[in-house]
């Protein structure tokens, strides 16, 4: 068992199956919003959520290619 | 001293008094007068110069020896610093010099006096250096006045906690008279005549607090008194300034007038009971002292590291105080919340907090974490465009994300540097990110209700929710609504709790072959075929 963000999808010699009844661990991003920030800080949080867009992408892709199945 | 060998220095200062110079002896853990000093009234010497000299440990000296060693070996008179004054003008000492240890200066600040070891003259002296200093004036000012800067020092409350002071009862803390006076008035006070002619002479309360004990107002005088308070912009403590100056222009004391009361002034002499002679003193002094016992920040700084390090010793090298400064700091810290916060059981052993140490350090830990947030911001706002990124985060989620962000960053904005921190435990991100430093991805549950409010009322978190934000609109395994964690449920994961208790499901325990925090090594070990059935 080990988290998706972990695994590497198209890695040769491992299938990945997902677990049922599991509920999913949800990553959020956290930054103090009383502190300042550095133009590279809002930069750098939209590009965290691109990414993290594409992984949940990823994941639901997934799934509705193992409901299909 | 041999020349050759290397020895720690220890300091000497010497302090005016009335025309007297005192020589100490001063060292880094303990300070021990020579024994030619033992009554420096009697036989200490007339120095005319003001001056600090480093010093061999172990190793008395007096001035002639100093003067000579120091022409023969090279240090000494060569390298003396001023200590105190500088050709009678008054010379800040400072924190980063420590000229004169903080300890000297309290004895010599508040106005009590001091009195050197193994001094047993009958009426023993009394220092003036905190007195006012005369201008030397061509009229009729000759007075030399021991008149005290600082309120007269509350009597010396013992530690409970010590074992030899600790009373029957419950402690009491002492709170002197002088901490509720209200202080000298803001807006100037006209000059007035005190007179004996005027019935009621209105009297200034700065004045008359700076000329309790030896000042008297007597007529013919021609002595003004300065009594001046002013507040330090960053560390808050209260400064006297106390200074008598003629109506000579030509002096070229500095003289801050803020409330301003001409007093006549009848001079009086540094021992109790006995009248010195008018003497020409051209040395004026400032002393700092606390009017009520405010907190510190130095304090809260104080107890961090000797609740980190268990030593007086360990905390002073760190911070680079002395040892005395860091046990000062917490005596303090201890009268003002009328509580014992450290153990100190003497000896080599740790010294330990106590309960009440342990809540105090939290909120030290937290007021110096803040400290250092504000530092970081200030810096990150020079730096403008540039600066430092920091961003702590899970293994996985440096593996799939960050890893693919990161660089991205940097390739646009070259001048940021970006530092990654990575760990698996709630608890270490939690406490870097309460600390302030770093921005974090990490575990966001639907349960609880804030992030620990910290500084800020209403909680650093913002949550975010709705369609307009990706994390929160995935797909239908994911949750809708990202809500807050609660400090219960971060740290109850700090143990690091199994994966099959984490799952709700113990029995997936048996076929578990091999445990490992490292993502990479599992993954390796499933395509080498490990656990396959």
């Amino acid at each position: 068992m080990i988290s998706w963000l972990s695994v590497d999808p198209h890695r040769p010699g491992i299938r990945v199956r997902r677990l049922a009844y599991v509920s999913p661990r949800v990553v959020g991003i956290a930054w103090h919003r009383d502190r300042y920030r550095i133009p590279a800080h809002r930069a750098f949080i939209d590009l965290a959520r691109t990414y993290a867009l594409r992984e949940a992408r990823l994941l639901s892709g997934m799934s509705a290619a193992r409901g299909q199945e | 001293m041999d020349a050759g060998r290397a020895v720690e220095p220890s300091q000497v200062s010497l302090v005016w008094d009335e025309g007297r110079l005192l020589l100490w002896l001063m060292r880094w853990s303990r300070w021990r007068p020579a024994p030619w000093l033992a009554c420096p009234r009697r036989h200490g010497p007339r120095i005319t110069g003001s001056w600090s000299i480093w010093t061999p440990r172990g190793r008395g000296l007096t001035p002639g020896a100093a003067s000579r060693s120091g022409s023969r070996n090279g240090w000494g008179i060569a390298d003396a610093a001023v200590a105190w004054h500088r050709d009678g003008k008054p010379v800040s000492v400072g924190r980063t010099r420590r000229a004169i240890p903080e300890r000297t200066r309290r004895l010599v600040e508040d106005g009590t006096g001091l009195r050197l070891p193994r001094c047993t003259a009958a009426g023993s002296w009394r220092s003036t250096t905190c007195g006012i200093a005369r201008t030397a004036a061509a009229t009729t000012t000759t007075t030399s006045l021991p008149v005290p800067a600082s309120p007269p020092r509350p009597p010396r409350r013992r530690l409970p906690h010590h074992p030899r002071h600790r009373p029957a009862g419950p402690v009491r803390v002492h709170r002197p008279p002088w901490m509720d006076h209200p202080g000298p008035p803001r807006d100037p006070t006209p000059e007035r005549s005190d007179t004996p002619s005027d019935p009621t002479p209105p009297r200034d309360p700065a004045a008359t607090r700076s000329a309790r004990g030896p000042l008297r107002p007597t007529p013919g005088g021609d002595g003004r008194l300065t009594a001046h308070r002013t507040t330090h912009p960053r560390l808050g403590n209260a400064r006297t300034t106390a200074q008598l100056s003629s109506d000579d222009k030509t002096s070229t004391h500095p003289t801050t007038t803020e409330t301003t009361t001409p007093l006549t002034v009848r001079r009086r002499t540094s021992v109790r009971g006995r009248r010195s002679r008018p003497r020409p003193v051209t040395a004026s002094y400032s002393c700092s002292w606390s009017p009520s016992p405010t907190w510190d920040l130095r304090y809260a700084v104080s107890l961090d590291a000797v609740g980190r390090l268990g030593s007086f010793s360990a905390a002073a090298e760190e911070l680079g105080y002395t040892q005395s400064a860091v046990s000062q700091h917490i005596a303090r810290l201890e009268r003002i919340v009328g509580h014992p916060l450290v153990i100190r059981p003497g000896g080599p052993k740790r010294v330990s907090l106590t309960p009440a140490g342990e809540i105090l350090l939290a909120h030290a830990r937290a007021i110096s974490d803040r400290i250092d947030s504000a530092y970081a911001d200030l810096e990150a706002l020079q730096r403008g465009a540039a600066g430092v990124l920091r961003v702590g985060c899970y293994q996985s989620v440096g593996a799939r994300i960050l890893r693919r962000g990161a660089p991205r960053v940097r390739r646009r904005r070259p001048r940021v540097r970006v530092e990654l921190t990575e760990a698996e435990d709630d608890a270490v991100l939690l406490s870097e990110w309460s600390r302030g430093s770093s921005t974090h991805l990490r575990r966001l549950s639907d349960r609880g209700r804030a992030i620990p409010r910290r500084g800020n009322p209403r909680g650093p978190l913002r949550r975010r929710r709705g369609e307009h934000d990706p994390l929160a609109s995935g797909t239908d395994d994911l949750p809708r609504r990202v809500g807050r964690a609660t400090a219960r449920d971060i740290r109850a994961d700090a143990g690091g709790p199994l994966i099959e208790n984490r799952l709700a499901r113990p029995q997936l325990r048996e076929q578990i072959v091999f445990r490992s925090n490292d993502n990479g090594m599992l993954l390796g070990l499933a395509a080498e075929g490990v656990g396959r059935r």
